[in-house]
């Protein structure tokens, strides 16, 4: 037999601790090489995703909400209707009740997916490891979730622009922050678009982390809407409410009676963000099956 | 000849249940492996260690990662949406060794069009099963894995695939293929194992060298005389069959070719009747390994 040591690989799976590891790797394992693959796997994942038609088919259906909210505004009396208090106003209000639910079905199941269908052990089998796949799928997701909610509201901002004059916010913005608004208006329309950025990206952590360990794609899209409404209903259920941790009120700029900034609940969802993506790559690192 | 895969001592547990037990094999340049069993016997398991999307519980999977693996999964995996071209163009994208061209090149050797802007979904079973090989032999791997690749293709799909396998072999790729088909791993496979309960039962030598066995018929019972008298002055052992057509017959298990051993026996003076090669009998072999009752799976 006649093995060209240094250039194979050998995978030995011991029992350690209740698990197994891959822990042996051939001496000249090029790191750089991993890094290169990664890159690679982001490429791949980012032409994947530009490849979905159905995010084009979401856009515009969050538009449609987005401008039922619009309509919601005109039946609302105010000083005078500007473009930022219209964008304020129906941003808060729709997207505190769909984003949950499109952040999911964006790209919630891209983890479920593959692995259903086989995919994985195609990508797999060209040497990518689970770490670069899930790191790959993390990052595209999540830059996707930015982008896609990202877009929706500067599409959403510009068909306003027709038909309302620039000028303060009055009602768009709830009472702790109604000073800010009404001195910035341009910096709180940016800081809630923002906000929503972070919420979708929190959204999509919760999907992938379930989506480590439920294989039913529509349970893994349904899982950030089910754990917001849930929590949601827990935080308003008891006498006294802690208000900083209710994720309606975090996210619908309602109902905080701690005055907090919005700064803050940027802060808040960009934690869950970066909790839940962290998590999903550690434990699917860890799996031991992946199909 | 250099081998392109070792697994040694790989078991697989799922919480109490035995999945793979002590399973060790390996595979050179060249050859082709074929893995037998029941279903639930562990084959398909097998090849996800090797592929890597199931970690074993202990052992070792020994291959050139840089060459990376061509797999051929059980069910198509490809991205629905996109046409042929698109979704092998996105696969080689990951390791970016190859380009268009050879891609179209290797679409057109497993009988796929490339110019076919027709969306995957779309494809029927055979042809998905077909774009499956050509994912997986595109990139030109020193290993190759197939699961059921025959599953879907029609007769002349089969014949395809057994010579595209047989030309990869002859380039030096290593192939484990697994299936039910036993005329079919007859035909491909240089070597056999025969997995049941997670364990290698046997490994067969489809293509031995070492030994063959030849089976003779003779004219007469003089005849029969004479070949015996010559196996046992050659040193050959003789297993006397019962007469067909009321012809002798017998089997020769020699190191000799059959033109030589025809030659021995003419100038022996035997008179043949007929003469052949005989392989072993991987059916016969596989009902005692697996433990079937009245041709039943158990």
């Amino acid at each position: 037999m006649s093995w060209c040591f240094f250039s194979y690989v050998r995978i030995t799976f011991k029992r350690w601790g209740g698990r197994s590891s891959l822990n042996e790797m051939g001496l000249n394992h090029k790191n750089e090489g991993d890094i290169s693959l990664l890159v690679e796997m982001i490429k791949f994942e980012i032409n994947r995703l530009l490849k979905r038609r159905t995010s084009l088919f979401l856009g515009v259906v969050l538009l449609v909400a987005l401008f039922t909210g619009v309509v919601e505004y005109l039946g609302i009396s105010t000083p005078k209707r500007t473009i930022f208090d219209v964008f304020s106003f129906s941003t808060s209000s729709i997207m505190s009740l769909l984003l949950a639910p499109v952040a999911g079905f964006f790209t919630g199941g891209a983890l479920v997916a593959d692995s259903r269908s086989g995919l994985l052990s195609l990508i797999f089998s060209r040497g990518v490891s689970a770490f670069e796949y899930v790191t790959s799928k993390v990052i595209t997701s999540a830059l996707g979730q930015m982008c896609f909610i990202g877009i929706t509201l500067v599409v959403f901002f510009v068909a306003l622009l027709p038909f309302f004059p620039m000028g303060t916010i009055y009602i768009g913005a709830q009472r702790y922050s109604e000073a800010f608004a009404y001195d910035e208006p341009v910096t709180y329309c940016f800081l809630i678009a923002l906000l929503f950025m972070a919420a979708a990206v929190a959204f999509n952590g919760i999907a992938l982390l379930t989506s480590v360990w439920v294989k039913n794609t529509f349970v893994v899209m349904a899982a950030p809407t089910l754990l917001y409404m849930g929590l949601t209903y827990v935080m308003r259920m008891g006498p006294t409410k802690v208000n900083l941790l209710d994720p309606y009120a975090n996210l619908a700029l309602t109902d905080v009676s701690i005055p907090v900034s919005i700064l803050h609940m940027v802060c808040y969802w960009a934690v869950i963000a970066l909790v839940t993506h962290v998590l999903a790559i550690a434990a699917f690192s860890l799996k031991k099956d992946y199909m | 000849m250099n081998e392109v895969l070792q697994v040694k001592s790989l078991t697989k547990r799922v919480k109490q249940k035995v999945i793979l037990q002590d399973v060790s094999l390996s595979v050179s340049e060249g050859e082709i492996l074929g893995l037998i069993g029941p279903n639930g016997a562990g084959k398909t398991t097998l090849l996800k260690i090797v592929s890597g999307v199931v970690r074993a519980t202990s052992g070792s999977v020994l291959f050139d990662k840089s060459a990376g693996i061509g797999v051929v999964p059980e069910q198509a995996a490809l991205l629905g949406d996109m046409n042929a071209l698109q979704n092998l163009r996105m696969l080689s994208s990951i390791r970016g060794k190859i380009g268009t061209s050879e891609i179209k090149q290797t679409l057109r050797r497993v009988g796929l069009d490339p110019d076919n802007k027709t969306a995957v979904r779309n494809y029927s079973l055979g042809m998905k099963q077909r774009l499956m090989l050509a994912q997986a032999i595109m990139e030109r791997p020193k290993l190759l894995l197939l699961d059921e690749p025959t599953n879907a293709l029609d007769p002349l799909g089969i014949i395809d695939l057994r010579m595209l396998l047989s030309e990869l072999a002859q380039a030096g790729t290593g192939i484990i293929i697994a299936s039910h088909l036993l005329n079919e791993i007859e035909r491909m496979c240089d070597c056999v194992a025969i997995i049941n309960g997670g364990k290698i039962l046997r490994q067969v030598n489809l293509r031995s060298t070492e030994q063959t066995s030849i089976e003779v018929s003779v004219s007469t019972a003089d005849d029969w005389g004479t070949l015996k008298r010559w196996a046992e002055s050659a040193h050959i052992e003789l297993e006397k069959l019962t007469p067909n057509k009321g012809l002798p017959r017998g089997i020769l298990n020699t190191k000799m070719a059959v033109p030589q051993v025809i030659a021995e026996l003419q100038s022996a003076g035997v008179a043949i009747e007929s003469i052949s090669h005989v392989g072993p009998n991987l059916e016969a072999v596989f009902l005692e390994c697996a433990q079937l009752e009245g041709g039943v799976y158990r």
